[in-house]
């Protein structure tokens, strides 16, 4: 109990490192979010629109690799990354740039999966019309993202509230570096082990009032899109 | 000098969800001057043929050949000359203005002219005014005039249209006949439609096709 008053006096004091390391999550995740969010658009639209072969393959692929645990992201993007890696040169491994790219790389499945989900369950009229039309491709991809604004949503909150609460990959590709690449999940884990618990359960109440937020704004999204 | 066909059709064999064959056509020519009228029962594959035409369908027996070339052959230069309006249309999100505009997107008009031709069609439907509205709002029938007048607007060469007065009332009937009959007098679109409604056969002045004469022996 003494504790969990300290995390929140802590809270309300407005520790500015606790706070850094909270903007720190929430840039590294907007970022992986945005650049997942612009590919996976792209890949989820052609999945829905396009007809072509190992089409249904790359579908159970891209499915398949939402269960990827995010330290073999981690250990992926690291080889990569890595002083003697094919990337190396760029010199990212523990620089936010290693965050954001493996975070993209965790989120891209859930993205695209979220959003071919959500594209597929159109009406099949919808698709009738706009062949009839015979419009490009690319206004075809404009009309279905105008006809799915709640799923566009809905796979981007998700996704960012994913990215939030990992830790393999922050950890592995970011170093944990105090105000540098130290996230909220990185930094209760080193905490909780120094026996910083007031300071571990502050960002731990923080981490939860942000998840729940997301999931709270997902919720009703879901539930407005159902209504309609 | 008899006019060459417009569809050429061949040995088209049509099943439906397994329930075996709905119709065999050995051989069909649907020419450009008249308007042609699809009638059968329900269940008689009216709609599945309007489908076939418009390519949304692929036909696993039978060749389907629009001015001599192979549907498929044409790409999307098919799907610009030829609309197909579902019985029960889709229209998108936001406004019958917008829906309209879709319609016109692959022409090259400067947008004084998109208005004028999207408020001349949307007139000739007796939508006058409804531009602005959303189309959350409109009954069956007004949602019907927008997805024809979404077609019209195109100036296709061609339009398939499904049950065209199915939901109207009878004063939305009147004007939906009327736009026919001058589409059809036009003589630059071909209209071919699928009812249940014979009139509309008699009124457009059209050629009958019953594709229950086409069934295997089901009726």
């Amino acid at each position: 109990m003494r504790t969990a008053l300290t995390a929140l006096k802590l809270i309300m004091s407005g520790n500015r490192e606790l706070f850094f390391t909270v903007g720190t999550s929430l840039i590294f995740s907007f970022f992986s979010t945005l650049f997942a969010g612009i590919f996976g658009l792209l890949i989820a639209t052609i999945f829905t629109l396009e007809k072509f072969p190992l089409r249904g393959f790359l579908i159970s692929l891209v499915t398949s690799l939402m269960a990827v645990p995010t330290v073999v992201v981690g250990l992926v993007v690291y080889s990569l990354i890595s002083r003697t890696g094919p990337l190396g040169s760029l010199g990212w491994l523990f620089t936010p740039y290693a965050v954001v790219l493996g975070q993209s790389i965790f989120a891209l499945p859930i993205v695209i999966s979220y959003l071919w989900g959500g594209f597929s369950k159109l009406d099949i009229r919808f698709f009738e019309t706009i062949q009839t039309i015979g419009c490009s491709f690319f206004y075809k991809c404009v009309l279905t993202w105008r006809e799915s604004p709640t799923v566009l949503v809905n796979a981007l909150l998700s996704s960012f509230g994913r990215v939030l609460s990992e830790v393999g990959i922050s950890m592995m590709l970011g170093g944990n570096i105090r105000w540098y690449t130290r996230t909220m999940t990185t930094a209760i884990a080193l905490e909780t082990t120094r026996g910083e618990y007031e300071y571990a359960l502050a960002l731990g109440i923080l981490l939860l009032l942000l998840a729940m937020g997301i999931n709270t704004l997902t919720l009703r999204m879901v539930q407005q899109r159902e209504a309609a | 000098m008899t006019p060459k066909p417009l569809y050429k059709i061949q040995d088209l064999k049509v099943g439906f969800n397994g329930r075996g064959e709905l119709f065999h056509i050995p051989r069909l020519d649907i020419l450009s001057i008249d308007p042609v009228a699809v009638l059968g029962p329900n269940g008689s594959g009216k709609t599945t043929f309007l489908k076939a035409l418009s390519g949304l369908l692929d036909v696993p027996t039978g060749t389907i050949l629009y001015k001599d070339i192979f549907i498929r052959s044409y790409g999307k230069r098919y799907s610009q000359e030829v609309t197909y309006v579902h019985q029960h249309p889709y229209l998108f999100r936001g406004s019958v203005y917008w829906n309209l505009l879709v319609g016109l997107h692959p022409k090259a008009l400067t947008p004084e002219e998109k208005s004028y031709r999207i408020h001349h069609t949307l007139d000739c439907l007796g939508l006058s005014g409804y531009g602005e509205r959303n189309i959350e709002g409109l009954s069956g029938g007004e949602a019907y005039r927008v997805a024809l007048a979404r077609a019209l607007v195109r100036e296709p060469k061609v339009l398939l249209l499904d049950e065209p007065t199915a939901q109207a009332d009878s004063e939305a009937k009147k004007i939906i006949l009327e736009v026919l009959r001058q589409v059809a007098c036009k003589g630059s679109t071909t209209l071919i439609f699928a009812t249940h409604d014979k009139t509309l056969g008699e009124h457009l002045n059209a050629r009958i096709l019953r594709l229950e004469e086409f069934a295997p022996c089901r009726y």
